[in-house]
């Protein structure tokens, strides 16, 4: 086990004291109350399994929404993670869970363990990245926080963000996308770390995948941007691109599941081909979601309430969270011998099998649901604008 | 050796692109246009008709299509007074203050660019016209989201993207509250084309809209009839040589006037609705959505349907099943939302009971009522009952995410009083 420091329940002050130094070396301010509970929703059929339905069987409350404020840190390595007196930092609420599970167990410590020296200073910074940049990992856990960081710079509150440089292309794309003017920081982890006198945290707006509100909020405006009338909005995620060594399992009738959900009128989209502003477009106003379970299909995170999304396979609780924190419906197929493929951290292929009879019948009773309801989709997404009461 | 050359070019990319990170910054970004809004009567010459020839010059020029009227106050109250309830009823809800039927112009404007997917429209000079542009203002107060728009010190500055397609003439009607939401497409938007149809301006200024959802299709189908159809413009940045648009683009609904008399007619014909058929008392749920969540809903609906309501899920059905229960009932009750925008197609005298949480009072439902002759009254309940606080001065929260609860022996004394 490494020794590391948590800060999760440090000193709660006003945000105003805790950025003029009030709380010592860590503090945190509250920027919102968990308010509401996400609730739980029924699953498109039955699906069996205790952790398959744990999240379609109870309301989940929403996380109170602080911000971290911690001095005289170092950033670095390839995600850049921080130290407090040479030892990694971990607070539930920045971070995920599994972080303090890594450092615990001291598991692919070459990913948030570094030793290159602070060379440079920053007075004050906002840090959001951690080592995992798995697009899923990112957009649940690392995306959220530029709304909170939007919104802190319209109160004022402004800071570098500082990325690794070596954090693939489409986190600095997306940074500048939603914060355009906002000073980015890089660094080489192999060669430098970062001294930063007032670090930043940004909540990430959930905890274990349970969401909060103010994320729904931003995603429903953010989609006000885009006319929802353009395009498809039936979308099969394919993972046709992604046969990468890594991968711990495989649809070994990929193609056979794709042309019955071409059949059934949705559009293959390989979402790692697409920039994001087409990407965020597309599934914000997807009405159905298919494709094998994982970070692609994670998307739906930005399609809006009545959107029937179907997984195949089950890994984890997080499609669900999602799905009920949007109000999706959402219901698994798992492989055709019933096993879900979990995942492993050893490299393990574990070839599966759709059974494509069981895929069309359920994607059939999905899209049937989203026709359903298309006449009307979309005419309440936007507010009856007052700008004044006139009388 | 062959690492080696690796390495070699990998410096070389890395010098070659810091090389062109560093020109890229000695090159000044084009100097663009700053823009500003402008209030169209403040910068535009009156005229008689502005569709007459020649086009005018620029800024362009506006005329009257349908003049303000103003309903008095003593007729106001004798239509409204002591009918609605609740706690804290505002003086408007018993007919204070009369009722504005705000004036219709006619816009037109030589060589703009027009955002379709904001309705905005902007030229040259830098001069965004406020009536097309307002209802985004919600969105984009800054103007940083328009197309080739970016924040600056200087403000919002305007630099025009390559290749942008170019219109001769168009009339724009789409307001960006009418894309995403169905009361300001059905009271503004239409309403502004219609204006623009009824002034002859769409046959040489043929109208134009962003892409288009089902049920928008489904209203202009009916409201055009035979007509020809809006042409369809997906760039997000037309560049239109002379272009018309019609005041109700900017909130008509809150203080609507003609030509929405001939829009709630042309779609009842087209709707050929059986007013005998139908249910007679039905109630409009909100259950289905997220926003303004009424917590004891459920409840009311019970409560309802003892009285004989029908429990009415607007979002599961079209446009015209919509029409048709609005135009067939006698008796309406609703907690606010678009789907009130349908009040425009009930009969006169019809009874409309607007359930209002009082943080989210509206008198727009009220004013499409008086137009109408539909007899309005409604029932205000205290709220928020919880709602996310926020601690960030500065943060304005969406005003629509908040929970409320009806008293609800007290709103069924009051809709018995009115059976």
């Amino acid at each position: 086990m490494v020794a590391f420091v948590d800060i999760t329940d440090c000193d709660q002050v006003p945000l105003a004291k805790a950025l003029a130094g009030a709380g010592g070396r860590a503090a945190r301010a509250r920027l919102m109350d968990g308010g509401g509970v996400v609730q739980a929703r029924p699953m498109l059929w039955p699906c069996e399994g205790e952790l398959m339905n744990a999240d379609h069987a109870m309301d989940w409350p929403a996380p109170d929404i602080d911000l971290y404020v911690v001095r005289d840190v170092v950033a670095g390595g390839r995600g850049s993670q921080l130290t407090l007196d040479g030892q990694p930092l971990q607070a539930r609420g920045p971070y995920p869970g599994y972080i303090q599970y890594w450092y615990e167990n001291e598991i692919a410590p070459q990913a948030w363990a570094f030793t290159a020296p602070a060379k440079r200073r920053l007075e004050r910074a906002f840090l959001i990245a951690h080592f995992n940049f798995v697009w899923g990992h990112w957009l649940t856990e690392m995306y959220p926080k530029l709304f909170l960081i939007q919104a802190l710079a319209e109160a004022g509150i402004t800071a570098p963000i500082v990325l690794p440089a070596t954090a693939p292309a489409y986190v600095a794309r997306i940074v500048r996308q939603m914060l355009p003017g906002h000073e980015i920081v890089t660094y080489d982890p192999a060669r430098e770390a970062l001294r930063i006198d007032v670090a930043l945290l940004p909540h990430m707006l959930h905890a274990d995948y349970i969401f909060h509100d103010f994320l729904r909020w931003k995603l429903e405006e953010q989609a006000l941007a885009w006319p929802r009338g353009a395009g498809f909005d039936k979308v099969f995620v394919s993972r046709a691109g992604l046969r990468a060594p890594g991968v711990f399992r495989e649809m070994t009738n990929e193609a056979e599941v794709e042309a019955i959900a071409q059949d059934l009128g949705l559009t293959l989209l390989r979402p790692e081909t697409l920039p994001w502003e087409d990407q965020a477009r597309i599934f914000s106003r997807a009405r159905v979601v298919a494709g094998e379970f994982g970070s692609g299909l994670h998307n739906a995170l930005l399609s809006p309430a009545g959107c029937q999304v179907v997984s195949l396979n089950w890994l984890v609780e997080v499609q669900s969270r999602i799905g009920n924190f949007r109000r999706h419906d959402v219901g698994y197929i798992l492989p055709d011998d019933g096993m879900p493929r979990l995942h492993t951290v050893e490299p393990k292929i574990q070839p599966f099998r759709i059974d494509p009879v069981e895929f069309r019948t359920k994607l059939g009773l999905a899209v049937k649901r989203a026709d359903a309801l298309a006449a009307m989709a979309g005419w309440d997404d936007g507010p009856i604008a007052t700008p004044e009461l006139r009388l | 050796m062959k690492r080696v050359l690796r390495a070699g070019r990998r410096v070389a990319s890395r010098v070659a692109k810091g090389a062109a990170g560093r020109l890229k910054a000695m090159i000044p970004e084009r100097s663009g246009t700053v823009l500003e809004i402008v209030f169209e009567e403040n910068v535009l010459p009156r005229v008689a008709d502005v569709l007459a020839e020649p086009a005018p010059a620029a800024p362009g020029a506006i005329s009257q299509a349908i003049p303000e009227t103003i309903l008095d106050e003593p007729e106001t109250r004798a239509l409204l007074g002591g009918r609605s309830g609740g706690v804290d009823v505002p003086p408007w809800a018993h007919g204070a203050n009369g009722a504005l039927r705000s004036r219709v112009d006619l816009v037109r404007l030589p060589q703009v660019w027009h955002a379709p997917a904001y309705g905005a429209l902007f030229n040259d000079q830098g001069q965004v016209f406020h009536k097309a542009i307002h209802e985004a203002l919600y969105l984009t107060p800054t103007l940083g989201l328009l197309p080739g728009v970016k924040v600056e010190e200087a403000g919002a500055v305007f630099r025009p993207p390559r290749d942008v397609p170019v219109i001769d003439r168009a009339t724009v009607f789409m307001a960006w509250g009418g894309l995403h939401n169905y009361g300001h497409f059905l009271i503004d938007c239409l309403p502004a084309l219609m204006t623009a149809i009824g002034a002859g301006a769409t046959e040489r200024f043929p109208a134009i809209t962003p892409p288009l959802l089902p049920w928008h299709r489904e209203l202009l189908d009916l409201m055009l009839g035979e007509g020809p159809r809006p042409r369809l413009v997906e760039a997000p940045l037309v560049r239109i040589e002379d272009a018309v648009f019609a005041t109700a683009m900017d909130h008509f609904l809150h203080a609507p006037n003609a030509p929405l008399d001939q829009v709630r007619a042309r779609i009842l014909a087209a709707a050929a609705i059986d007013p005998a058929a139908g249910a007679k008392r039905i109630y409009i749920s909100r259950r289905g959505s997220q926003k303004r969540v009424l917590v004891n809903e459920l409840d009311l609906e019970t409560a309802l349907a003892a009285r004989g309501f029908m429990i009415v899920k607007p979002e599961a059905l079209s446009v015209h099943d919509q029409i048709a229960l609005f135009h067939q009932a006698d008796l309406i009750v609703a907690p606010a939302g678009a789907a009130l925008a349908n009040v425009l197609f009930c009969r006169p005298g019809t009874k409309v009971m607007e359930l209002q949480p009082s943080n989210f009072i509206g008198v727009w439902v009220r004013n499409i009522a008086l137009l109408v002759g539909v007899d309005w009254r409604a029932f205000f309940a205290p709220s928020p009952l919880s709602e996310t606080e926020i601690y960030l001065e500065g943060h304005h929260r969406p005003n629509a995410e908040f929970s409320w609860r009806l008293d609800l022996p007290a709103f069924l004394t009051f809709l018995d009083a009115a059976l």
